[in-house]
């Protein structure tokens, strides 16, 4: 069992999180800043990092 | 950044924060890129921690999740933390002052020197250019500072705005942006409404510190306590926070 999680961490697959690979879910903006796009679809055809972050 | 970004990599900035927060962190962060609000979105992907990076590629499939820490990452993420008006600055000494002053946040004293600067007849050709660039950016800095404090007296987070308003009074100290915010604060201190908006928030504050939401043993108490504020508080923006984060609770359940 603790094998299977090590190996699972170790290839980056953590419970609950999506896994790479798997199509990356859509998400509403309900506003943006910095001329930021405004939907998700705009981001089709690009390469894109998402940063979920915190501001404390 | 600006070599990925060249490449054509898009970095989003997202968050499920409040609208008020969010303006504040684009004001006094000044991020090259574009931030977005989008309560949920954190929860669909499955993050653990913040910051959580992930990257899509062009056909909309993952290609790296956080847990990797691939290094390219990591330089972008890096690259995007540093400090951004002084991000193009020579290393030559006439800018040592320059960048002292506005590593503490002592902007009166970044305004006179690009005055100084600026009004010295031998300054050579490129030098001028590079200071005026600088000079804009930092008015374009003020000009943003102004119109946020306009935001400010619209609310709903009073308290929030209160913080800011404080911040930028002693940023800006000697300068137009600092009276501006000195006024507002008056402004807040006298208005019987909004010193209640205040109340209300400090006191939800010090509700969530006490019940932390992310342990379900404290969640039953947070619900009864958060259930009794927006009672006390009624009519207040803080009461609406309570009342949306009760529904919360309840649906987790």
């Amino acid at each position: 069992m603790k094998t299977a999680l090590a190996a699972a961490l170790f290839a980056g697959v953590v419970p609950g999180q999506l896994a790479k690979g798997t199509k990356a879910p859509e998400f509403d903006f309900e506003k943006a800043w910095n001329d930021g796009p405004g939907k998700f679809a705009e981001l089709k055809g690009k390469v894109v990092l998402l940063e979920f972050f915190a501001t404390w | 950044m600006e070599k990925f970004g060249k490449k054509g990599l898009v970095v989003v900035g997202v968050s499920d924060e409040a609208e008020s927060k969010l303006a504040d962190y684009v004001q006094e962060k000044e991020p090259r890129y574009p931030i977005i609000r989008a309560p949920g979105a954190m929860e669909k992907y499955g993050g653990k921690y913040y910051p959580s990076f992930f990257t899509i590629s062009p056909d909309g499939t993952i290609l790296s999740v956080p847990e990797e820490r691939i290094p390219p990452e990591k330089l972008i993420e890096d690259a995007l933390r540093k400090v951004v008006i002084l991000a193009d600055l020579p290393k030559d000494p006439l800018y040592a002052p320059l960048r002292r002053a506005y590593k503490k946040r002592k902007f009166k004293r970044v305004a006179d020197w690009f005055a100084k600067t600026l009004a010295n007849q031998n300054l050579d050709a490129q030098a001028r250019e590079l200071v005026e660039q600088q000079r804009d950016k930092f008015d374009a800095r003020r000009k943003r500072a102004l119109e946020r404090i306009g935001q400010l007296r619209e609310g709903p987070d009073y308290l929030a705005a209160r913080e800011t308003l404080r911040s930028l009074s002693k940023d800006y100290a000697g300068l137009p942006v600092a009276e501006r915010a000195k006024e507002l604060l008056a402004e807040f201190a006298r208005d019987p409404k909004i010193k209640k908006e205040i109340a209300a928030s400090m006191r939800l504050e010090k509700v969530f510190k006490r019940h932390d939401p992310n342990k379900a043993s404290h969640r039953k108490k947070l619900l009864r306590a958060l259930q009794s504020f927006r009672r006390k508080y009624d009519g207040t923006h803080a009461a609406e926070r309570a009342t949306k984060k009760v529904a919360a609770l309840i649906q987790q359940r």
